[in-house]
């Protein structure tokens, strides 16, 4: 009896996956010289980074199926008298990518561009560019970063089982602003079914699971900041800049996969 | 809170004037920030519960 293609037989164990997954530093820079921001759209950008090797997180023994996922962070500080407006146009590769503004940056305070729906996948190469200007003068540009990670992890159409996953820490850290503060950090999000509306395991700490089959849009694990929510906002601060949102940091991935595709 | 509108009834978000004319009208119902994508065109607004963004399109559930 012929069997059937999906099930070829009692399920072979292949070898064991396990790989680890170390991240460089941000690229960070906090600006010796302010830049003040003009009061309508630059011709140029003000902050400008080109995802390099450099900025990319480095597996050990070798890399799992994912897409990279850029992030980027810029900040500054209201020093006028009174509230501004501080807008900002996104452009990747020359193309636009997103336009917002926060209304409410009051007197003395700190905003914080967080850029975190750029495309995904990311290539080396990429160009990320990006214009600031107030609605009054006085408004400043002191920092900006940039980082890397990966998303959309994993294999996918094929059965694992004991799969670990570790979480260790958060990315990006940053560090080299004024007063750095995060949001609460984005949970790891293990999707369910083929699409981002129904049943979605959230892991915010290292965490197992006995069988899985992930689905090909999402794969096995899909970051929470910058993929699962494509956050595009500047936060205004009395005290923080960077006021950033970021996603727990994942160290290690390892799992059986099991010789039937589904 | 924030509020999502897919496919928003906005300016013309490629100059400059036409993020700040969408940032003015957005103010005058009460909103503290807001954030466009060009990828998936939709729009997202920070403010108060209880906004009346429905000028700008249908405001997405959750």
């Amino acid at each position: 009896m012929a069997r059937s293609p999906n099930c070829t037989g009692a399920p072979l164990f292949k070898g064991r996956v396990d790989v680890s997954i170390s991240y460089p530093d941000p690229d960070e820079t906090p600006l010796e010289t302010p830049v003040a921001l003009p009061t309508s759209e630059p011709a140029s950008p003000q902050v400008s980074f080109t995802l390099a090797t450099k900025h990319l997180p480095i597996w050990s023994p070798y890399e799992l199926p994912h897409s990279k996922m850029m992030m980027l962070y810029a900040g500054g500080k209201n020093t006028s008298g009174g509230t501004l407006t501080v807008y900002w146009r996104v452009k990747v590769n020359g193309a636009n990518r997103s336009t917002g503004s926060n209304t409410n940056v009051g007197a003395n305070a700190y905003w914080t561009l967080n850029s975190l729906n750029l495309p995904i996948p990311a290539s080396v190469g990429d160009t990320v560019d990006v214009y600031l200007w107030a609605s009054g003068a006085n408004v400043e540009l002191q920092y900006k970063a940039f980082a890397c990670c990966p998303t959309r992890i994993g294999p996918y159409d094929i059965a694992i089982a004991d799969v670990v996953v570790v979480l260790d820490g958060y990315y990006p850290v940053l560090t080299k602003g004024p007063n750095p503060n995060p949001t609460s950090p984005g949970p790891w999000r293990v999707p369910m079914s083929g699409t981002d509306q129904d049943l979605i395991f959230y892991l915010q700490s290292s965490a197992s699971m006995r069988v899985i089959a992930p689905y090909p849009a999402w794969r096995l694990l899909r970051a929470f900041y910058g993929d699962g929510n494509t956050t595009n906002q500047a936060n205004a601060s009395a005290t923080y800049m960077p006021y950033y949102s970021r996603n727990y940091r994942i160290t290690r991935i390892a799992y059986t996969p099991l010789n039937l595709r589904v | 809170m924030d509020y999502r509108i897919a496919h928003p009834v906005i300016p013309d978000q490629s100059t400059g004037a036409g993020v700040m004319a969408l940032d003015a009208q957005l103010r005058a119902v009460g909103a503290e920030g807001w954030g466009y994508s060009f990828a998936d065109n939709t729009l997202t607004v920070s403010g108060p519960e209880g906004m009346d963004l429905s000028a700008f399109g249908v405001v997405e559930d959750g």
